[in-house]
């Protein structure tokens, strides 16, 4: 924690863009940042809205309480799926393109 | 793709909002310095980097529901645009949101099919902020996925 606070120590925003396997490691992060003075914390979001939702991503929209709860004010920014990481020629990962003939 | 063969959730016109990676970083690099606190602190931001034409405010109800339709890039509508600009005819397979519902009973970890859903019924970000950076100017899907030369 102490390792942490040093390293943001001047950010006024932190910007979180963590995956999904580690939005639990967002909380340390919040807690660190607002010890080192930050003001805005930003939560790997970029996605639909979360804050109602069930299932998957929803454990986004839960872990905004605890954020809340420990870290700086929150900036929450939902920008839909990602147009260049879904449409690029990714044939292996796009999720929409398949079954893959 | 490029094999000509896609499949999506539902009948392919729920309207989705898209923003590339690069577009989300340049909007934040703007708000975060010209947004006053109040704009960013305990606040949402809302973008859209695919959309067509934005009405004036004061005209905000008939302008939603005319946005709702022409702004948002649904799948169909990136088909198509897909199709005429590249010459491809694409095989698209629609999957009911019933199946897509069946499979994440089954495997509540079926990320693909917990997308699709998503995307099908509720794929918009709300009311876009897009307001906050004029010049933003984002990149279209269309020009991610079949740019013109």
């Amino acid at each position: 924690m102490a390792a942490l606070t040093t390293a943001l120590a001047d950010a006024h925003v932190v910007i979180s863009t963590v995956s999904l396997m580690a939005l639990d490691a967002q909380v340390p992060v919040a807690q660190a940042a607002k010890a080192a003075g930050a003001t805005l914390f930003l939560p790997s979001e970029y996605g639909g809205p979360t804050d109602n939702l069930q299932g998957l991503l929803g454990a986004k929209g839960t872990l905004q309480d605890k954020l809340r709860e420990v870290g700086p004010p929150l900036l929450l920014v939902y920008t839909g799926p990602f147009a260049d990481y879904s449409w690029s020629q990714c044939v292996p990962s796009c999720m929409i393109s398949f079954p893959r003939g | 793709m490029k094999s000509g063969k896609v499949a999506i959730g539902g009948d392919g016109n729920a309207p989705i909002s898209w923003t590339a990676r690069k577009d989300i970083a340049r909007f934040l690099a703007h708000v975060l310095v010209h947004s006053p606190a109040s704009r960013l602190q305990n606040q949402v931001l809302r973008l859209e980097g695919d959309r067509v034409v934005r009405f004036l405010l004061f005209l905000a109800q008939i302008r939603q529901r005319i946005d709702r339709i022409t702004r948002s890039q649904s799948f169909n509508e990136i088909f198509r645009g897909y199709e005429e600009r590249t010459g491809t005819k694409l095989d698209v397979t629609y999957r009911t949101i019933d199946s897509l519902r069946a499979k994440l009973a089954e495997n509540a970890y079926d990320f693909d099919a917990y997308l699709h859903i998503i995307w099908a019924t509720d794929g918009l970000v709300g009311e876009p902020d897009n307001g906050l950076f004029p010049e933003w100017n984002p990149t279209k899907v269309l020009d991610i996925l079949a740019p013109r030369a």
